[in-house]
């Protein structure tokens, strides 16, 4: 027999989560967790972390259930809560110092000498090349600010649309187009000195 | 040449957004610019480092449901020990004064009650000094005696016995 909660649409769900029923909103959590670990997951790395910011999403929306009208959808609702959460504790959280940037790991100094190289972006996609891809990545990520950060994996990674974007972050979308505007001159930058130590140093 | 340098194009757009035509427009000016090749390999990288760093997912813990539960009752909880403690500050001064009030009073009363009771003068006055009342006999108005008179006939024994005797 089928759970009537499991059949529920989402105004349903958060009308009856709205009047604690906690089922209600256990199902909410259900649904919409893997979306929210994926938004999470864009700002943090390691797994606890990742999941700590997802709970603090979850309980944020329970606080301000009430706020959710449902003329949107809960989808989205719960994305602008997730990035807005997450980006504040990211902006909460210690950045790295730039200096981290010059002492790179060989794993990761081989992917960007592979990259100088023309290595194909398939090869550079192998599974073995990945990990190091992602560990340099937020080592350049690091360096800039969250809003940066939050820009880039939203409008390059994710390729979402600046309208989306603005919706997510609450942010005009004026300012969106500007942020991406500076966040892809910074890191093309950081990675520009990357590439260019390499260039002169490939042994080190 | 410089004007068609292709870094702000490169900053305007993300590199995954541009057509093939102006792919193509970059890769020709890159070719005769060391410059804008070294942005564009730069650009390259971070589209690539970028789109790694979006495969990581991490995903939700089979108890997550549960933990989040749990947390939302935590909450609970400390909301409302939260709006106790904010009600006993509010409180406090008032709960304070009342509570000295009630101890002011009490003192009050206790040492009220522990002091002697207060007798007239007059009572109070009859071993202290003489009195200055007379007693008089009804029988003989004329033989009048003073208050120690009257205590020693009252409470003399040898008096009393002879008195006794006498009867």
């Amino acid at each position: 027999m089928t759970d009537p909660l499991e059949q529920a649409s989402d105004l349903e769900l958060a009308k009856l989560a709205q009047e604690t029923d906690e089922t209600a909103f256990a199902e909410i959590v259900r649904r919409y967790s893997p979306r929210v670990f994926q938004i999470a997951s864009r700002f943090f790395r390691d797994r606890t972390q990742v999941e700590d910011a997802s709970q603090e999403i979850f309980l944020r929306a329970y606080t301000h259930l009430a706020d959710y009208e449902g003329r949107g959808s809960l989808e989205g609702w719960l994305t602008r809560i997730a990035t807005t959460t997450c980006l504040n504790l990211l902006r909460n959280s210690q950045r790295r110092p730039e200096s981290d940037l010059a002492e790179m790991p060989e794993a990761e100094a081989e992917w960007l000498d592979h990259h100088l190289a023309g290595v194909s972006a398939e090869r550079h996609r192998a599974a073995e090349k990945s990990r190091e891809a992602a560990d340099l990545a937020d080592r350049v990520l690091g360096t800039l600010s969250p809003d940066d950060r939050l820009v880039l994996m939203l409008v390059d990674a994710d390729e979402m649309s600046i309208k989306d974007v603005a919706g997510a972050t609450g942010w005009s979308e004026s300012k969106v187009k500007v942020q991406a505007f500076r966040a892809r001159r910074r890191m093309r930058e950081a990675v520009e000195k990357l590439l260019t130590v390499r260039t002169r140093n490939p042994s080190k | 040449m410089k004007e068609n340098h292709i870094v702000n194009l490169l900053e305007r757009r993300s590199l995954g957004s541009l057509s093939v035509a102006e792919l193509e427009m970059v890769k020709a000016h890159t070719a005769a610019c060391p410059e804008c090749l070294l942005a564009y390999q730069a650009a390259q990288a971070s589209l690539l480092l970028l789109q790694e760093r979006a495969s990581v997912i991490v995903e939700p813990p089979p108890f997550f449901q549960t933990k989040v539960l749990a947390a939302i009752r935590e909450q609970k909880l400390s909301s409302k020990r939260l709006r106790f403690s904010r009600v006993w500050q509010t409180a406090r001064p008032l709960v304070a004064s009342m509570g000295a009030l009630v101890v002011l009073l009490l003192a009050l009363t206790f040492f009220n009650n522990s002091e002697p009771p207060t007798e007239p003068s007059n009572v109070a006055s009859v071993n202290d000094s003489a009195p200055e009342w007379v007693i008089v006999d009804s029988d003989d108005a004329g033989d009048e005696m003073t208050y120690s008179q009257a205590l020693t006939v009252l409470y003399d024994p040898t008096m009393e016995a002879g008195d006794a005797d006498g009867k």
